[in-house]
């Protein structure tokens, strides 16, 4: 018996030695859940919603969105544009400190913009970096050198291809890493448009007018870091000299910011906590002295986790009983429908309204919040003239993707398949998510329309009932690529297939691969129609429009209409914002009424779960640029 | 017996190498891009060359072997790592190195896994000692039924009614997270269910089995009372089996416990080896295979070696 007793006492021994003694702390003052863990607190490397969220508590941006979506001032209090819009002077405030109360100067907005450009770095938001002047030369140089000095080899054939002199690729070759790294800064110093002039100000020179740059110095990426952590961090590697940093750095009690937060605890996959920083410029306006992140991955713990009051804030409800939780919030605001349209003539807030009402009875919420995101929900159409198995591609005629796009009733979808009641949408750019930009309204859906531009196509019934074209074959089947995983794509695959089916009369199938599997057939172009969906960056169309470029990297449909290209071009080196926007437009005209390379479905939501008038300082803008400065909760 | 431990530290190192191809040629051919956000994004073809460059992920053999000699401390020893048992930097969570995910999640693990088997050990034994004294009344059909369905119901269902009922409804205990051992309860009471009821199934047919041999009688006629006949000589012999499956199942106790890390939010290393995969994450899947066949191979070992301590007839 006690032989039996000992291997249990043995394990009860060891479950004491191992659950750690934790350091509990008090419950933040907002308290959010994330289905992941953050991914990167190294802001020139963040590419994630979440991350980039969080780069507003830990770094202030030289400008900022408000709430209403539009650019104001932050770390910079002023700035001057050029007439011609190339030149961006900014001005920084006077006493801008870093949280360990370093002055925060022009020359760390540099090195942090240095950081995201270099190739070392590889980060994925250096695109937005490459408008800035010489940029993009910058880092073709520096790649160039990188390869040289990795494959001295290479040196013929770079000389050849006229990447460098002959003398400069001795000189690169011969000197060691420290004089590479010089000659990199130096080089950097002579090629890129980023000049700290003094302390206080930054000037920036852009390749062309970029109307939105204002909008990119909003953006996480562009957040400066402390050059003293860095550096400590950095080292160079043995003969290529390629620039490595120790990831540790943005750990608690190293990382060091100017946000109105700093970091004290990040416990990986865990939690995430932020303090206040009190040398930030503006804390006497930040309502909340801390904030912490957990990791709820299972999406209905979390909500359990809100509703036991343990957590303040979801940012992103998945639930798959999230539809009936839509449906209570309706059955909640049907009940008070003549308060609540009252007060909204007086112009109060509807979280306010909803606040002062009665509290929700069974089968009613009124914490659950539908917000439009900055974002569409839509399927590619392979534009190649050949399928990835050889195939002709009949979707390479327009005309065929015009039928398929006229036979998508979006708002059966909307009500009846993802039973969110999304805004349904005809353009790719949301519809009043950028001032001043008035997306085209795309076709609507007309089955007859739809059938005739099919028959035009040459695709008509034959006797048999099946499609065929002249030569008598008949149209292939239609396989609709889907990532599985989660059940939207797959019933919105569904509900098209049977449109299709039901509507064209062609044979159609549906395709379901895990994730990385459907990436790597959408990239290689093996699909015909496939699932998709972009969230934009910054507020201006080309966040959408680029995507759609004969060369841009996302264009996976292999689309290419010189006419479309031609109008971005335009757009991209017109100083006249009036007529940007117009040639912008006229663009997404050819996008969604006439080549249809996408199939837009509808403006994605994102739904929120917090008790209104509770937790405030969230923005309901598309843009939905949440900064934990405004967070606050209510008693 | 130290013949079977040398033995098995030998062999242990051999086994891990063959798991460690196995699992990067694996790893290497899952299609995918591991720099890559889910949500689609993709930086300039330039950027994701840099990025492959920077984790020397563009040349799979030199990528093989620099990270065999960094993971084994061979590389430490030649003096081309900062330290032994280097598994890397995550791919997908650049700001962390494998070593420091799993240093924070197996704690969590293995107190989880532990924790589950313990009470398992508890209920399956009283369930099962229940059965085989009184086989075939309606005390031992009961355990019978309840062992079924810890089988049967999977854990997130378990897990589920478990924070309804106990910390939704009750509030007897925290919804999920860790920290203390409030947070244990839930998670390891819904991990130790199938568990549970597979050691009632071994022990009560390892009594029934055993009560009927000739030393029990004799231990009977000596006018030994029935607990100490039962539990005393009995227990010790139906046990066996029991021991032998604890083994392996302390192993995927502690390691197989993703399900139930994700529903009870238990910042442990199951649920990382079900993102490392889906992100294409090689090092971070590397380093957990690595730790987990480590964990298999010596909790064989354990047994093997307690396995003889309790039963003196099996030598070693």
């Amino acid at each position: 018996m006690l032989k039996i007793l000992l291997p249990i006492l043995i394990l009860a021994g060891l479950i004491g030695l191992v659950v750690s003694l934790d350091d509990e702390r008090p419950r933040a003052d907002v308290v959010l859940v994330h289905g992941t863990d953050l991914f990167t607190l190294d802001p020139q490397k963040m590419s994630y919603l979440h991350d980039l969220r969080a780069s507003r508590a830990i770094y202030e941006t030289l400008a900022t969105i408000r709430p209403d979506g539009s650019v104001g001032p932050a770390a910079a209090e002023s700035w001057e544009i050029s007439e011609d819009g190339t030149r961006y002077v900014f001005h920084l405030r006077d006493g801008l400190k870093f949280s360990n109360g370093d002055p925060v100067t022009a020359e760390d907005f540099k090195y942090a913009w240095r950081r995201a450009i270099l190739p070392d770095t590889a980060a994925t938001y250096s695109s937005l970096f490459m408008d800035i002047a010489g940029a993009e030369a910058f880092f073709e140089w520096r790649s160039d050198l990188l390869a040289l000095r990795t494959d001295p080899d290479l040196r013929d054939e770079m000389v050849a291809d006229g990447a460098f002199s002959p003398v400069d690729a001795d000189a690169i070759l011969a000197e060691d890493e420290k004089a590479s790294h010089r000659r990199t800064l130096e080089r950097f110093d002579a090629m890129v448009g980023i000049d700290a002039i003094d302390d206080r100000t930054l000037v920036v020179d852009l390749e062309r007018p970029l109307l939105y740059f204002l909008d990119l110095a909003a953006f996480g990426t562009f957040s400066p870091v402390h050059r003293p952590t860095l550096e400590a961090a950095t080292t160079l590697e043995p003969d290529s000299g390629r620039i490595k940093e120790d990831r540790g750095w943005t750990k608690p009690g190293r990382l060091v910011g100017n946000g109105p937060f700093e970091l004290t605890r990040w416990r990986y996959q865990r939690d995430c906590r932020f303090e206040r920083n009190s040398h930030y410029w503006n804390t006497a306006n930040v309502p909340s002295d801390s904030i912490e992140a957990i990791v709820i991955e299972d999406p209905n713990t979390a909500i359990m986790a809100f509703e036991a009051g343990e957590a303040d804030w979801l940012p992103d409800v998945l639930a798959d009983f999230r539809a009936d939780m839509i449906e209570q919030r309706i059955a909640y605001e049907t009940r008070h429908r003549t308060a609540i349209d009252a007060a909204i003539e007086t112009g109060r807030e509807i979280d306010e309204i909803l606040a002062s009402l009665p509290a929700p009875s069974s089968g009613e919420r009124r914490n659950i919040h539908s917000v439009d995101a900055f974002g569409t929900d839509f399927f590619h159409v392979n534009c190649r003239e050949l399928l990835a198995n050889g195939d002709r591609n009949p979707f390479a005629d327009p005309r065929v993707r015009r039928a398929i796009a006229l036979t998508i009733d979006k708002q059966a979808l909307v009500e009846r398949v993802t039973r969110l009641n999304e805004r349904t949408s005809g353009s790719f750019v949301p519809a009043g998510s950028i001032p001043g930009y008035q997306p085209p309204a795309g076709l609507p859906f007309d089955p007859e329309r739809g059938r005739a531009q099919l028959d035009a196509a040459g695709w008509k019934l034959a006797s048999d009932g099946v499609r065929r074209n002249a030569d008598g074959e008949p149209f292939p089947t239609l396989e609709i690529l889907f990532s599985t995983g989660s059940p939207r794509y797959k019933d919105l695959s569904l509900a098209l297939r049977d449109m299709w089916r039901r509507e064209l009369g062609i044979p159609c199938e549906i395709g379901g691969r895990p994730g990385n599997e459907y990436r790597a057939q959408l990239e290689n172009g093996n699909f015909m129609v496939a699932r998709g969906g972009w969230y934009g960056d910054y507020g201006d169309p080309t966040t959408f429009l680029d995507l759609n470029r004969t060369d841009d990297g996302n264009n996976h449909r292999g689309y290419s209409n010189p006419a479309y290209d031609d109008l971005l071009e335009r757009a991209a080196i017109e100083p006249d914002p009036e007529r940007r926007m117009r040639l912008l437009e006229e663009a997404e005209v050819i996008l969604v009424e006439q080549d249809l390379p996408i199939l837009p479905i509808c403006t994605y939501v994102t739904l929120y779960m917090y008790e209104p008038g509770r937790l405030t300082g969230l923005t309901k803008h598309p843009r939905l640029d949440q900064n934990p400065a405004r967070w606050a909760i209510r008693p | 017996m130290l013949g079977l431990i040398a033995r098995r530290l030998i062999q242990l190192p051999v086994i891990i190498f063959v798991v460690y191809t196995v699992t990067f040629v694996l790893a290497w051919l899952v299609p995918g891009n591991p720099l890559e956000s889910p949500d689609g994004r993709r930086p300039d073809q330039a950027v994701v060359d840099a990025m492959l460059a920077q984790y020397k992920l563009d040349d799979p053999v030199a990528f093989y072997f620099d990270y065999l000699g960094k993971a084994t401390g061979i590389s430490y020893v030649f003096g081309d790592a900062p330290y032994p048992f280097d598994l890397g930097p995550s791919l997908s969570h650049s700001d962390w190195t494998v070593n420091e995910i799993l240093a924070a999640g197996l704690p969590a693990s293995i107190s989880l896994g532990l924790a589950a088997i313990l009470i398992a050990l508890v209920l399956g034994l009283l369930a099962g000692v229940i059965g085989g004294l009184k086989p075939n009344t309606p005390l031992d059909a009961g355990t019978q039924v309840l062992a079924v369905v810890g089988i049967s119901l999977p854990t997130f269902v378990i897990g589920a009614i478990l924070l309804i009922l106990f910390a939704v409804k009750l509030r007897l205990f925290p919804i999920g997270g860790w920290g203390d051992l409030q947070h244990l309860v839930l998670p390891a009471f819904a991990l130790s269910l199938p568990f549970a009821a597979y050691i009632a199934r071994l022990t009560r047919f390892g009594m029934i089995d055993e009560m009927r041999k000739d030393y029990i009688r004799t231990a009977r006629a000596k006018g030994l009372p029935e607990h100490r006949v039962a539990l005393g000589h009995a227990l010790r012999n139906a046990f066996l089996p029991v021991l032998s499956y604890l083994g392996p199942a302390t192993a995927i106790a502690m390691t197989g416990s993703f399900v139930v890390e994700k529903v009870f939010a238990v910042p442990g290393i199951g649920r990382n080896f079900v993102d490392a995969v889906m992100a294409k994450d090689i090092t971070l899947i590397m380093g957990v295979v690595l730790v987990y066949s480590t964990l298999l191979v010596l909790f064989n070992l354990i047994v093997d070696v307690l396995y003889s301590w309790i039963d003196p007839r099996i030598s070693l």
